[in-house]
This record gives structure tokens, sequence and C-alpha cells, in this order.
């Protein structure tokens, strides 16, 4: 069926009000739109000028084939049997135990807000919340105080976090990350102290040649190892020119090799370094002077498989399982929290020496997520 | 009181006229700023599309073939070629410079993204693409481009 | 005890199924003339066609109501040249979309390349486009986007479209 044509319209219009000039000129630019639409030739576009002036060219903050990120992010993380050995303290006061651990499970919460995101600087925000929960069985007599807080308590995390990434120009940016996590096994609503809060942060310079390239170097001051440390960071981030294989590498904190199905559908391999310094809040008093300002220093690596891929829209799971290699459970004494680095206090000897054997575990998770 | 209705149609004509003018200044050849297409937005009927008139890298070097739309989510539908395609769909004009109702699609992996279009002066549009709620999104700023002229 | 439990789950199971899907299927074609006014130059050029929605003619000797739809997906798709003076070797690639005025824009079919000459080809026809939002209209846009290969000086070009649909009724 054919539009009604030009000269119809314009009759029908010089009916309704002749000499309106208005009424010719709507019809017209509606008409007008079909013709326009009818005629191109690409090879008139080849050198175009600005009317005005050009915008300034900015550094992508992703490159091609790059997994998802996560605005919204809702999983359950699940270690399977281990044991862990708590070593005695306080000159006999508190006797090693072995424990087994059956599971240490939890809810993993987190959120990104991208609060402005342009071309020119993108500013995140975003929480998070996790929790593990520990099914142990414990020898008779067991009275360990760190097995006590595990049992007991669980450990959990709450944390703000913020990332600022601020290209320079097409080629060059900065990124900026700052973290604020309470950690401990506090328990809703008996928050600890604000002055336990653990700050950590990274900053990167970095060069984005390609589309299909981005690789930084920098600096972070991180609890991932357990304890505090300055350690020296690189991001590496690659696709293959046909988007099938890639990396995504972010040295120490994480690294894997990507194979992309489709964009939709892809699987990581590689590991990632966890972990947090974890206040034990003395509940009860169980613990005695100069005992009571314990902090486990928890940092662990998981070489995964992480498989991910889209349920509808921009909802996607993800199914992580892999194997997890503890390489710290060890527990110092940080009176008031005025936690130190051993990079500047060699000597510090540890209160608690732990040993933790490696399960394997699984995580899965549901993201809403920016492709 | 009849000239009064009269002045009155005509008047409200004329302001359609002049809405009709403001929503079609979105019409033209477009930049984002990436540099890498050109975008060329025309209207059909009451809404406004945009469609790819140039690209940097218009071969794509997997197949050395023009790029087509490999990443569609319709499988049968990636043979579209990425030249002519639309990439901006259904916009309708509100007011105040602002297109709204409309999508932006992303070929690299196939995602449609609700959208808005601020015009924030005559040659530069802020194009918000996001998921869901405008918060969850990016905002890019495309440049006016010279029409061209036929051969 | 159980066997009554079985009964009724089977029976429930039965009666979702049949509840969500389609009884019954329908086959039916339409067809319209798109058109665009030259001169034509290389690149994508639009021809257009709107088209009335009559459900009371859409399936031949039975009237509908909207209600009763539960999908209508493409089965074919053709075009074909009403002008002599082009042929298809003209084009690279034909694409077909379709807009309503509440219903979105969406590529419903495309044949590129083409490899034939000729006045008429067949285009892969989408096999997830759900066409339903646009027959729940009073009428909807066909927008034929013929690619030529290179600039055609001609006034007027007119392209037939047919599309064969399947519709299923609740």
């Amino acid at each position: 069926m054919r539009r009604p044509s030009l000269p119809k319209l314009r009759t029908g219009a010089a009916v309704a009000a002749l000499s309106c000039f208005t009424i010719v000129t709507a019809f017209a630019q509606v008409d007008s739109t079909y013709s326009e639409e009818d005629e191109e030739d690409y090879s008139l576009y080849d050198d175009l000028e600005y009317v005005d002036e050009g915008t300034k060219r900015f550094a992508n903050a992703k490159i091609k084939g790059l997994s998802p990120a996560q605005f919204i992010s809702v999983g359950y993380d699940f270690q399977g049997p281990h044991q862990l050995t708590a070593a005695a303290f306080g000159d006999g006061l508190y006797q090693e135990e072995t424990a087994d651990i059956n599971a240490a499970h939890g809810l993993r919460v987190g959120a990104n807000i991208p609060v402005y995101s342009k071309n020119s600087l993108i500013v995140q925000v975003g929480g998070q919340f996790w929790d593990v929960n520990y099914d142990i069985d414990r020898e008779a007599g067991g009275d360990n105080p760190l097995v006590n807080a595990l049992q007991n308590n669980g450990l959990r995390t709450v944390g703000l976090n913020s990332t600022i990434y601020k290209p320079l120009n097409e080629y060059s940016f900065i990124l900026v990350q700052l973290q604020a996590d309470m950690n401990g096994d506090w328990a809703i609503p008996d928050f600890q102290g604000l002055q336990y809060t653990r700050y950590s942060g990274a900053a990167l310079w970095g060069r984005r040649p390609k589309d299909n390239l981005q690789w930084g170097v920098g600096v972070a001051r991180t609890y991932r190892a357990g304890e505090l440390n300055y350690v020296p960071i690189v991001m590496y981030n690659w696709t293959s020119l046909k988007s099938k294989w890639g990396c995504e590498v972010l040295f120490p904190a994480r690294g894997h090799m990507r194979y992309t199905f489709n964009p939709r559908n892809m699987l990581l391999m590689g590991f990632a370094l966890e972990g947090g310094s974890y206040r034990i809040g003395n509940q009860g008093n169980a613990l005695a002077d100069p005992y009571d300002e314990l902090e486990i220093r928890r940092g662990e690596l998981r070489f995964r498989a992480n498989y991910q891929r889209q349920l509808i829209g921009f909802f996607w799971m993800s199914l992580e399982a892999g194997y997890r290699v503890n390489y710290s459970f060890n527990v110092d004494s940080v009176p008031d929290g005025q936690d130190f680095s051993r990079y500047f206090i060699l000597d510090e000897p540890l209160t608690m020496e732990n040993a933790l054997t490696n399960p394997f575990y699984v995580n899965f998770s549901i993201n809403f997520v920016s492709p | 009181m009849s000239r009064f209705l009269t002045l009155l149609f005509v008047c409200s004509l004329a302001l359609t006229g002049f809405a009709q003018e403001d929503a079609d200044r979105l019409t033209g050849v477009w930049e984002p700023s990436h540099g890498k297409a050109k975008i060329k937005i025309d209207k059909i009927g009451e809404k406004y599309y945009g469609k790819i008139v140039w690209l940097k890298q218009p071969i794509d070097p997997e197949t050395n073939e023009p790029k087509v739309d490999k990443n569609n989510p319709d499988e049968k539908m990636r043979s579209n070629p990425l030249r002519g395609y639309r990439i901006l769909k259904d916009f309708e004009y509100t007011d105040k410079d602002v297109w709204t109702e409309g999508t932006i699609y992303d070929p690299e992996n196939g995602n449609t993204y609700s959208c808005t279009i601020k015009m924030t002066d005559e040659n530069t549009l802020d194009i918000r693409g996001y998921i869901g709620v405008s918060t969850f999104g990016r905002t890019d700023i495309w440049k006016r481009l010279k029409m061209p002229s036929k051969k | 005890m159980t066997r009554i439990l079985s009964t009724l789950s089977t029976a429930l199971i039965i009666l979702s199924l049949t509840s969500c899907g389609a009884s019954e299927q329908q086959s039916s074609s339409i067809e319209v003339n798109t058109t665009a006014e030259g001169p034509f130059f290389m690149g994508a050029n639009s021809l257009i066609a709107d088209y009335e929605v009559s459900l009371d003619n859409l399936i031949e000797g039975r009237s509908i109501k909207a209600e009763e739809i539960h999908s209508i997906q493409l089965s074919g798709v053709s075009v074909t040249l009403d002008d002599d003076s082009l042929t298809l070797a003209d084009m690279n690639s034909v694409t077909l979309q379709l807009v309503g005025k509440d219903a979105p824009m969406t590529t419903v079919a495309v044949r590129n390349p083409i490899s034939e000459g000729g006045q008429s080809t067949t285009l892969v026809a989408s096999d997830e486009a759900d066409l339903t939002p646009y027959f729940k209209d009073s009428k909807f846009t066909f927008v034929l986007d013929l690619d030529f290969k290179d600039d055609a000086y001609v006034d007027q070009v007119n392209a037939s479209v047919k599309v064969d649909l399947t519709i299923s009724l609740k």
C-alpha cells in the first residue's frame, strides 16, 4: 500500500486553512523525511568537516571483548571441607586446636553505580557485603579463641569503594580506586568501631593504543594478601582480532585468559587473590589483655574457571569453580586498630601462625551487567 | 468569537510548525567522540533514526569483507551490512532540546540500550545510552558535520 | 492417593502447557508496494510503504480480533523490483525493516550479499521477530533498504514486498 502523495496532502491542508503557511510547512516537513531518506552516497561522507569544532577524543574505559562490568551482583560462595590448625598463643594461655571445617560459605552482594559517566570522566561508587559462615567439627575440649570466633560468629565484610577513570587523551588514562572496608566477626547491629576500618587503594597510569589492547602500571595499598602491603600493579587487557581469545589481568589481584564463545557467552580461566584483615571482636571478653585486639590476616589464591553467560537482557549468570589455596590465615595483634605494614616494621612477630588446608570451591552469582 | 477561534487555530498550527522545526534540528550527519563512524540522522514518519554512513575501518579483518552485524542476537540477521545500519532508532522529540523513547545499538556486542539525546548546542549532542534507568549509563558527545553536497 | 496425585499433576501440567501456548496456526501473506523517488546514489536507499492493518482480511475467510493473536512470525520474505531499468545485480544488499507508531523499528529480513541478478529475490527472514505489536496497531510502515552499488539516475524505484506469515491464535 502506498502512502498518500504529497499533492494530496497539500490539497487537504489547503482545504483546512487556505492561507495558513504553517500547515504547508508542517506537512512539507513530514513529507521531506521520506525523500531525505531516499538517497545515499557513502563516498560523500569520507571527508566531512565539523560545522563548529570537533570534540576532544578520549581513551575509552573498555576495550572490545572484555567480560561485562557488573553493576549489581548477588551471589553465593561455597568452600568445601578443609582443616584449620589454629596455633597456640598467649604464653600457654590459649592452646592449639585442629578443627575440621565442613564448609565455609556465604552471601556475596556487590554494587557499582556510575554516578558520573561521560567520555571525559567516569566516577563509580559502590558497596559490598560478604558473609562467611563456618560449619566446624571440633575436637572435644577445643577452646581456641580463633576457632570459637569462626564457629560462633563467622566473618563479615562491608565496604564502600569508588573508582575514578580519567582519560587524559585519546590513548592515555589514569585509574584511581579507593576502598574502605569493615571486616571482622561482627554481627548486625553490633558493628565494630570505625577505627578498625581498613583503607586500600590503587592508582594506575595506562595506555589504550588500540581497541583491543589496554595496559597500565601503578601502585596499590592492599590487604589482598591478608596484611597491609604496598605493591606495584600491572594491568593488561587484550582481545584477539577475531575476538575469540583474550586476557584480563590486574596483577597481582587477578589474571585470566578469556575464551569468548560469543559476546553473550564466555569462559575465563586464571587466578584471583582475595583477602582482608578481619578483626576478632572479643565477644564475651573471652580474650585477655594484651591478646584482645586480634586481626585475622586472611589472604587466599583462587585458581578458577569462571563461566559467564547472558540470561536475559542485561542479567547474566556467573558460575565459578576452582581450588582455593591458602596464602595466609595468620593473626596479628593490632591494638586500637593502628595497623602496620611489615615493609616498615620488619620484626613485628605474628601472634598466631595458623595452617589452613586447601579446598575446592564454587561460586554462583546473578549479575546486572554492562556488557 | 469565530475570528478569535480562527486566530487560536492558526497560532496553534504555527506553534506546531515551530516545534517541528525544533525537532528536525536533530537531522544531519554526526560524529561520535571516538571518530570511528559517522551517523546520519533522518526522520521516518514522526520518529528519528540514525544510520552508519561511514566507518573508519569498513572491512572486517577476519573476513576481508565489508563489516556485517555479526554480533546480532538474532542469528539470521547477522549478514546485515553495518554500513547503512540504523543504530539509533525510534526517537521522539519531547521538548527543551531532548529526544527520548529511542534506542542505541552497539554492534561490538549486539546489545541495544535505551537512549536519550540532548542537544546542548546546535552542533553538539549528548547521547546517553543506558540500561533500565538513566543511572546505569554513559554519555557520549557527538559533533555535527557539514552535510555533504551531492555530486 | 498416589494415583490421584499423579493424575492431578499430569492434568495440571497439560492444562498449563495448553493455556500458555497457541492452539491454532494459520498462514497468511501480505504484499505491499514500496517506493522512493530518485535519483539514487551509491549506498542504502530507503523505499517506504505504509500498511493499513485489517485483521478482518488477514486470514482468508475469517475475521480475527487482536486479542486472539498469540504471535505472528515470518515464514518468508521476497522482494521484486517493479522496474526493468534496474536489477538486483545493481544492489549489494536488501534489508527489510518494520516500524509502527508504538512499535519500535525492527530488522526482520536481509539478503547480503546478493549473488543473483534478475528482479526477484528471497530474503533471509528472522525467526525471532514477533510481528504481533505491528498488527495490533492500525497501521505500520515497511522500510526496504536497497544498498546500491553505484549511482542510478532513475526517477522512481518501486519494489513489491511479499511477506509470508505464520499466525498463531490463542
